[in-house]
């Protein structure tokens, strides 16, 4: 069988339903995780198969087109998922992860017609992948961890702090954090190759700078006083504020005038 | 939160945060009466080997300090947690004004040029946060360098990193050399533009043999015809021309492509296709309004720099057009010499740059006036003998960021206990 376009329902589907029934597998309260590891791995392997086969049928890596980038979306993200699972046991993070991933095969199924999409040569780079899927990574953890954070204001003024919960946002942040660190780096060393500097306060790299300061203010006021919640979560709830003017709001601001980074013109 | 705030008067030791914010706040004070009493900015443009002195002068001056000074209770308080959340707040609070206003010169002078917000990183309170910062990230950083801990290695690969990635860039922006060059077709050339226009010679010349652009397919789209502006505005729908009997729906219109032509010429009332400098890509087209049942058909060309553009009105309100191809991929294929006797051939593209003698070549734009067959390219030269240091901090910090990944807080928490 030829892998091309045309096969890629019968591939999605059958990554599909090996990733929900491993989602399932590990929902059972059963220590034994191997078979939910092995059809996680299977859903992994099947993506595997269609890449490479249309790599070789096309004659070119495919990554050229958004339905192309979509692809790698879904084979990366199940990956970083199941690695971070595997390291701290956040079982929402697979649910996040298979979720995206499957909402990104969708996004193909239903519009064959954007697999030819126009991408300008700026964005032509192996750095693409790397430096959104980082991003899209770290935004999770940060928007999952403001969310235990509006939980923790709520049981601050109910009267009922748990220490656990900050905990738990601590962990979201560091892992968040060090995605949007590695988000930055990347984007830097792309610019580089791309636009010939690392760095030039661009509105958007200024404000995923102002998101980094505010977790780093976060991370930092932390460490010094691990017992003073009220001033934490409010930092952190400021922080997801930054994060957001920086995904959405930036296109909005005077200063977004000359961004490089405005794709939609 | 309480006790620091009410029972220690300020300036008495030990410091913590109401210093830290005086500090930052004093620092901010002065850096904007700085800026608004002078006509202009600071103009601190440390060249080599100046930056190097001044660079090896300041990281010596702090190794000795803590060194000599380590149990001063202002070293202490520089090298803590208070100190550092003033200096990083001070940056993000400065940065948030270059976040929200244009970085450009402005002719009449407001609120917002006196105080430098329409230039910030080369003002004065900038410059101020930058300097407090790299004092107490460094101190923080000898912190853990002595004595050593075995632990601390990400701790330093993240605050070294920093230190060394914001050092490096800062001084070397003023050996930073960022050139544009125009190359025509079949030209040697070896005078470059810097960014106020100054003709400069380069030790290198430049020859472009070739510039080749490679296009997207153009797009069919509906305008307005009062304005022209594409529908619906903001978000226009396209159909792009992907193969030569593509069919869609655009607004209220199904559009089918009967026949293509990359290259045309208008031959009575229709496109033929040619081999011509300027021939530009047209499409005959079937436009079926799906409320009335309609049915138009003519030509929609998007034209060249030779040729007028087409384009069918479908009723009083819209017409139906042809966008102009978006590049795929441009390059120019140059041969290079410079003045130490190299010659080089190479392709340049987007994204990948060519790199001789400590010079990067990135191909930068074209003349859109004149698209594909535009002869002339336009390449930008770049010089920045600093990157190798900045480098060696982005990785460690790419190192340290894995770190913080993998280790997360959980042990922190436990030993704070």
């Amino acid at each position: 069988m030829t892998i091309t376009w045309d096969t890629f329902p019968l591939f999605s589907a059958v990554c599909t339903i090996l990733w929900l029934a491993a989602l399932a597998l590990y929902h059972r309260p059963n220590d034994n995780k191997t078979a939910a590891h092995v059809l996680y791995f299977l859903g992994i392997g099947t993506m595997t198969a269609f890449i490479a086969g249309l790599w070789v049928g096309l004659g070119r890596p495919p990554l050229r087109t958004l339905g192309e980038t979509r692809l790698w979306y879904a084979f990366f993200l199940p990956i970083i998922g199941w690695a971070t699972y595997a390291r701290w046991k956040y079982k929402w993070v697979l649910i996040y992860s298979v979720g995206t991933a499957v909402m990104f095969l969708g996004i193909n199924l239903m519009h064959p017609d954007t697999y030819n999409k126009t991408l300008m040569p700026a964005l032509q780079s192996p750095w693409f992948i790397p430096h959104v899927i980082v991003y899209i990574f770290s935004y999770a953890m940060l928007g999952a961890s403001s969310l235990v954070a509006l939980k923790g204001l709520y049981d601050y003024y109910k009267k009922k702090t748990e220490k656990q919960l900050l905990y738990m946002a601590d962990n979201l942040v560091y892992i968040g954090f060090g995605f949007l660190t590695l988000g930055l780096l990347f984007g830097a060393l792309w610019a580089k190759e791309a636009w010939g500097h690392y760095w030039t306060w661009d509105p958007k790299e200024t404000w995923a700078f102002l998101t980094w300061i505010a977790y780093l203010i976060y991370i930092h006021y932390r460490f010094q006083h691990p017992l003073k919640e009220k001033i934490a979560l409010w930092t952190l709830t400021l922080a997801f504020a930054v994060l957001l003017a920086c995904w959405f709001g930036v296109n909005y601001m005077p200063s977004a005038q000359m961004s490089v980074h405005t794709y939609t013109s | 939160m309480s006790e620091d705030k009410n029972k220690r008067p300020l300036w008495k030791f030990p410091w913590a945060y109401q210093e830290g914010f005086v500090v930052a706040l004093g620092l901010l004070s002065i850096g904007l009466l700085l800026e608004a009493s002078s006509s202009q900015s600071h103009n601190l443009n440390l060249t080599w080997p100046l930056n190097l002195v001044f660079g090896t002068g300041f990281t010596a001056f702090l190794i000795s300090i803590y060194l000599l000074f380590r149990k001063n209770p202002i070293i202490k308080w520089l090298a803590g947690v208070p100190a550092s959340i003033s200096s990083i707040s001070l940056i993000g609070f400065i940065v948030i004004f270059l976040g929200f206003f244009p970085q450009a010169p402005e002719q009449t002078p407001t609120i917002i040029t006196t105080l430098g917000f329409n230039h910030v990183t080369t003002s004065w309170p900038f410059l101020f946060s930058v300097v407090y910062f790299m004092i107490t990230l460094g101190f923080a950083g000898l912190k853990r360098i002595i004595p050593f801990k075995k632990n601390s290695w990400g701790y330093l690969l993240n605050h070294l990193g920093l230190w060394i990635t914001l050092l490096s860039a800062s001084l070397g922006s003023a050996d930073l050399q960022r050139l544009t060059m125009d190359l025509h077709e079949g030209k040697m050339e070896w005078r470059a533009k810097d960014e106020h226009g100054h003709i400069i010679e380069m030790p290198l010349a430049i020859q472009l043999n070739d510039f080749k652009i490679d296009e997207y397919r153009p797009k069919a789209a509906i305008v307005s015809n009062t304005e022209g502006r594409l529908l619906p505005i903001g978000k226009p729908k396209m159909l792009l021309i992907e193969n030569d009997s593509i069919e869609g729906r655009i607004m209220d219109w199904n559009v089918k492509i009967l026949s293509y032509v990359s290259q045309g010429k208008r031959i009575d009332g229709r496109y033929e296709k040619v081999n011509e400098v300027g021939a530009g890509p047209a499409a005959k087209v079937e436009a079926v309004n799906r409320k009335t049942k309609e049915k138009i058909t003519g030509w929609i060309s998007c034209g060249s720099f030779m040729m007028q553009p087409e384009s069918i009105k479908l009723n009083d309100a819209v017409s139906l057009v042809m966008t102009a191809p978006e590049p795929k991929k441009f390059s120019s294929d140059v041969k290079i010499l410079t003045q130490s006797g190299k010659e080089a051939e190479a392709v340049i593209e987007v994204n990948k740059p060519f790199r001789i003698d400590g010079w990067s070549l990135y191909q930068l734009s074209y003349d859109a006036r004149y698209g594909k067959w535009s002869p002339t390219s336009v390449i930008e030269i770049v010089r920045d003998p600093w990157l190798p240091a900045v480098y060696v901090g982005v990785f460690m910090m790419i190192f340290g960021a894995v770190y913080i990944i993998w280790a997360g807080k959980n042990k922190n928490i436990n030993s704070k206990q």
